[in-house]
């Protein structure tokens, strides 16, 4: 069963065109990582109405959002890329104007959790350092008591031990089962940490959604001095630094006298398979590699090498 | 999903003021809300010239808050993440809370304006005793309208209130927002207070110059001017907020 089922979404902004098909489990926490630009943003925004879609569409729990309007923004929250309120308000004053929108909003928890993340009350959210800001939007979105949470890189800017608290409280919020997060994310380790499934975005499309396990799984990541002819066949994404060369495959067969073969994390996954170039950091230059043409597709040289 | 309540109508006008003061201080909001204002004023101004009707002083005010409130409420609904786009609320219930809303605002607004403009006009009218010593003058029309003391001529009306125009100009490009949020109702405020303390200076009734004023080419032009550029927005700001009820079907 599927807290949020997204089909063929489409948003058009001119220069950049979305079109995204995914399913959310529910009872599950899904990554969505991409590039800057990709579209996680629009994506998280277009689920939450806040932007126009074109066509497509969206199903919150099985239900349709026409006609279950109340009952879907109750219990869907979300933590946007910036703060979604009027941040010269003091924290007491927002926390009375969320009393009086969400009937349901939990005045305990709230308590808790500005103490835990040591949250002042009495001074404006615009005086807050950004990681304090991030810190107070999850708290919002966390007291609304949703079933869905959708997360637009709540950790960015927040120093490491909160953001272990963090990851902690979106751990402590899935153990009701019934619930599901959409977690978006530069951060990779946190997925590594909690997530049940990866989906990457590029250019606006979906073009991975699998279990976090499994791909890693069946990806392997070989480190070598000098690239062969049967690696650069295989890779999927390579890397070059001063040191020899990286590279993701998806041939677990693979193996040979000087090279070092492991199973990538999702970082390495992202950064071998989500960049037009590749970067040569020992000399300067760029050598192409496309994901989408070289993701399963036969080349002798996709990356010009 | 269980079946949950949506805000109370207090949960909903909540959120719109401070809503409201969260779309504040926008360069284009200080234009059409000033526009609006005057417009309502002088149109004011032109009822009384023409038909003679000054059976209802608080109309003015009243006029120019409903526009202006409704400019307000309309024009900051945006399209981006708000406390007020993701309010859990059916689209038709929204819709009759908006209208509530307005007419509450109106009345709030209203009567805060009101006490605003008499303040200021006091303490103008102070001013001008002290500049002209005529101090019994001051005491006794305050007395006698309760508020306000006598004018010179609508001359310096009219000088005043091109002034505030220019302020609202000046004032919609000031950078620091809080400093424009704080002046933003200054100039309507200008205009209006000023005229309410200059009609009587010379013994002209109010009324008269209401007339007078009412049918000269200075008011025409002022209220083509800030009806065009108020309307507009206004026009605008309703069809983007019927467009931002319907509720989209993905």
């Amino acid at each position: 069963m599927y807290g949020l089922e997204i089909q063929n979404l489409a948003v058009d902004f001119g220069k950049f065109k979305m079109n995204a098909t995914v399913n959310i489990r529910r009872g599950c926490i899904t990554g969505l990582i991409g590039r800057n630009g990709a579209g996680k943003s629009t994506l998280i925004k277009t689920i939450m109405r806040q932007q126009d879609a074109l066509s497509g569409k969206i199903l919150y729990d099985g239900k349709p959002f026409k006609g279950n309007e109340v009952e879907i923004l109750n219990k869907i929250a979300c933590v946007f890329d910036i703060p979604h309120f009027n941040t010269q308000l003091k924290p007491k004053s927002l926390f009375k104007l969320c009393k009086s929108i969400y009937p349901q909003f939990d005045a305990e928890l709230y308590e808790r959790l500005m103490k835990k993340f040591n949250l002042p009350s009495d001074v404006r959210v615009n005086k807050f350092s950004f990681g304090m800001q991030r810190k107070y939007c999850l708290i919002l979105a966390l007291c609304q008591k949703p079933d869905i949470l959708l997360l637009d890189e709540p950790t960015s800017g927040v120093d490491p031990y909160d953001r272990n608290n963090v990851v902690e409280l979106i751990q402590e919020f899935m153990m009701d089962e019934s619930h599901t997060v959409l977690f978006s994310t530069h951060i990779t380790e946190d997925l590594d940490r909690i997530a049940d499934y990866i989906v990457i975005m590029q250019d606006g499309v979906i073009t991975l959604d699998e279990e976090k396990e499994s791909i890693c799984e069946n990806y392997r990541l070989i480190q070598c001095a000098e690239l062969t002819d049967e690696l650069k066949k295989e890779a999927v994404g390579i890397q070059k630094s001063m040191f020899g060369y990286t590279v993701l495959t998806k041939n677990k067969q693979i193996s040979g006298e000087g090279l070092q073969v492991k199973v990538p994390t999702v970082e390495e996954l992202f950064v071998h398979t989500l960049g037009n170039e590749v970067s040569d950091s020992a000399n300067g230059r760029y050598m192409n590699g496309s994901f989408g043409a070289n993701f399963g597709a036969d080349s002798d040289d996709p990356f010009n090498l | 999903m269980k079946n949950i309540k949506s805000p109370t109508l207090w949960g909903y006008i909540r959120c719109c003021f401070t809503e409201n003061a969260y779309n504040q201080g926008n360069r284009s909001y200080v234009l059409q809300d000033n526009c609006a204002a005057i417009f309502s004023g002088m149109f004011y101004i032109f009822l009384v010239g023409s038909f003679g009707q000054e059976a209802m002083p608080l109309l003015m005010p009243f006029l120019w808050i409903m526009v202006m409130a409704l400019s307000i409420m309309i024009l900051q609904i945006q399209r981006k993440p708000s406390l007020y786009n993701l309010m859990p609320m059916r689209t038709g219930k929204k819709m009759v809370y908006f209208f509530i809303s307005l007419l509450f605002m109106t009345v709030v607004a209203s009567v805060i304006i009101a006490a605003v403009m008499i303040v200021f006009a006091i303490i103008l009218a102070i001013i001008l005793a002290i500049a002209t010593g005529q101090w019994i003058l001051v005491a006794e029309e305050t007395a006698a309208s309760g508020i306000f003391p006598c004018a010179e001529s609508y001359g310096l009306v009219i000088f005043i209130a091109l002034i505030a125009l220019g302020s609202v100009l000046i004032i919609a490009f000031i950078k620091r927002r809080l400093l424009r949020d704080t002046l933003m109702f200054l100039p309507p405020l200008v205009i209006f207070a000023a005229l309410e303390i200059f009609t009587d200076l010379t013994g002209v009734s109010r009324r008269l110059l209401y007339v007078e004023l009412g049918a000269s080419p200075f008011c025409w032009i002022l209220l083509t001017v800030t009806g065009v550029v108020g309307g507009i927005c206004i026009i605008a700001g309703i069809v983007r907020f019927v467009l931002y009820l319907r509720t989209k079907d993905y």
